[in-house]
């Protein structure tokens, strides 16, 4: 059958039903009438998939309303896992936005990894769904009159920064996980503002919606539908209310519904499995697209680098000198590399987790952080601002917790993989500290000092 | 601070989208429907925009001083293997494909007798 003869059935000679709704918004009726009857029209010649619908636009609905509030949450997470109480989570200055503030714990070690991994990844892979979810309501961004009533401006109103925000979100996000900052303003702060203003668009949006997806759902049976092959697929059964999802004169299918679930579905596997390798180390080549895909080298020191050496500033000539100052204490304590060589050596595997939604775990070699502090004088310590020999960057020194100094897996480490590190993995010493975020997990490190609070 | 940078790029979010990929590739779906197997064809595509819109930097290789600070690595390989990506696609589509006919074929021999 060609797609663009319309099929023939039960549909209404039109479900728009536009003139009727023209006398809601109280507008004179001679005018409308015949910019409605072309608008309808123009509708009717448009809007022709025969798949468009409540129910479909619901299934689409709920998978969004189940798994975007993780990606959000996570992602806040993420906000404090930066350590707002410092002022090093950005953007620093939030107003009334600002989040309950708690410590973010040291255990379990792949909190971090979780989190940030769950917020990416998932981000990535709802990008089909949002896109499937956006096509099944288009012919309502084009709908005429714009808008009916009080009620429908609102509900219209709403769909902006839900829209808007989930877009700009899932932009600024992919740029940033790519490194590609074309966009010229700071990531930090457009994607947190972005977040909430996506956020207050998204609970409008349930509010207002969380009924009208009900009865879509319970329209039709998803189990019937998934037995439904081409042959059988028939539009779905228009309801009563105006600007309805359906298509007024429908084009005969050329996919089924199950086969428009499966291709969204289908999308979003491929995501995942073109993703997947930049957290899992052992699939890390399967991410053949990704910035975090591919190693370095194959030695124990090719794992992924966040910031090299050279965009660092960090040479040869400023490790070769290199001297661990410790502060904080009754006076300043110096260490060279065959002193901090002397001091006893903990071992720990630990992940080092990006928020651009990257990690990898290694095996790390060096002292404890507890062990340094009880060196320089603080045995106790409540906090401690950790510094890089780096220039510039915003995180060239990062503050760390007491929970975090005190944890025993919390190391200076001087070696990765039973080798010294390698310069651009932050030789000579780097911290790492379990969950700690990868970019606090200060690498060139050229002092501690240590405070009791 | 949220500067208009930010807000021009909210704005054309929902442009880019709406005015600009939706219409794409809705026009494109239009010419593809021609074809009988359309969906052989639709899906492998629809497979290849999705991943040339998402990793969209890699492939043109835009941000490569950023990229090339932080990863120590360059973009150079990119673009090759997401036409790989995409011929995997659509070679996977067309083995689909001629198998659905063969085993069609084959049933319709047999009732045939």
């Amino acid at each position: 059958v060609p797609a663009d003869r319309p099929l023939q059935g039960d549909q209404p000679r039109s479900v728009l039903d536009v003139t009727s709704n023209m006398r809601l918004a109280g507008l004179p009726r001679s005018l409308p009438r015949s910019l409605s009857r072309h608008a309808e029209r123009r509708a009717r010649a448009l809007w022709r998939s025969p798949l468009r619908g409540p129910w479909l636009t619901s299934v689409f609905g709920v998978t969004l309303l189940v798994a975007l509030p993780l990606v959000v949450v996570t992602g806040l997470l993420d906000y404090l896992a930066y350590g707002p109480r410092f002022g090093q989570a950005f953007p620093v200055a939030v107003g009334p936005l600002h989040l309950p503030v708690f410590d973010w714990p040291t255990r379990p070690s792949w909190l971090f990894q979780l989190t940030e991994g769950l917020h990416v990844g998932l981000g990535l892979v709802l990008v089909p769904v949002i896109l499937a979810k956006l096509w099944s309501v288009v012919p309502r961004l084009f709908g005429w009159p714009p808008v009916r009533s009080f009620g429908h401006l609102v509900e219209r109103l709403t769909v902006v920064p839900l829209v808007g925000g989930i877009l700009f979100e899932v932009v600024t996000g992919v740029l940033n996980i790519q490194y590609d900052y074309v966009f010229g303003f700071d990531f930090y702060t457009a994607h947190y503002f972005g977040a909430w203003v996506f956020l207050a668009g998204f609970i409008a949006h349930v509010l207002v919606k969380f009924p009208a997806m009900v009865r879509g759902l319970r329209s039709r049976s998803l189990r019937a539908e998934l037995r439904t092959p081409l042959s059988r697929t028939r539009p779905e059964t228009p309801p009563s209310e105006p600007d309805s999802l359906v298509a007024a004169s429908p084009a005969a299918p050329t996919i089924s519904r199950r086969g428009l679930l499966a291709m969204a579905g289908g999308g979003s596997l491929l995501v995942a499995a073109l993703s997947v390798g930049q957290t899992v180390d052992g699939l890390r080549r399967t991410a053949v697209l990704l910035p975090r895909g591919r190693t370095v080298d194959d030695g124990p020191t090719g794992f992924p680098i966040n910031r090299t050496a050279s965009a660092a500033g960090v040479g040869p000539d400023e490790v070769q000198t290199w001297r661990l100052t410790l502060t904080g204490g009754p006076s300043a304590v110096t260490l060279d590399r065959a002193a901090l060589a002397g001091l006893p050596q903990h071992t720990a595997e630990l992940p080092i987790a990006c928020v651009e939604g990257w990690s990898t775990t290694q095996t790390w070699t060096g002292v404890r952080l507890v062990e340094l502090a009880a060196l320089a004088g603080v045995p106790t310590p409540g906090s401690a601002l950790v510094r890089s020999l780096e220039r510039g960057g915003a995180f060239s020194a990062a503050w760390l917790t007491g929970e975090q100094l005190r944890d025993p897996d919390a190391l200076l480490a001087t070696h990765v993989n039973g080798v010294p590190l390698s310069l651009d993995h932050g030789f000579p010493a780097r911290v790492v500290v379990p969950a700690l975020p990868g970019v606090h997990c200060t690498k060139w490190v050229g002092s501690i000092d240590f405070r009791t609070a | 601070m949220i500067t208009l940078a930010m807000l021009t790029w909210f704005a054309g979010a929902i442009v880019g989208h709406d005015l600009v990929l939706f219409p794409l590739y809705a026009a494109v779906d239009r010419l593809l429907v021609r074809v009988r197997a359309v969906n052989y064809l639709r899906v492998p595509l629809a497979g290849c925009g999705l991943t040339f819109l998402l990793f969209l930097p890699g492939i043109v290789r835009q941000g490569e001083p950023t990229f090339q600070a932080a990863t120590g690595l360059d973009q150079q390989p990119y673009l090759a293997r997401w036409l790989l990506v995409c011929a995997a696609l659509f070679a996977g589509s067309a083995l689909v494909y001629l198998l659905r006919r063969v085993i069609r074929w084959s049933a319709g021999a047999a009732r045939r007798g």
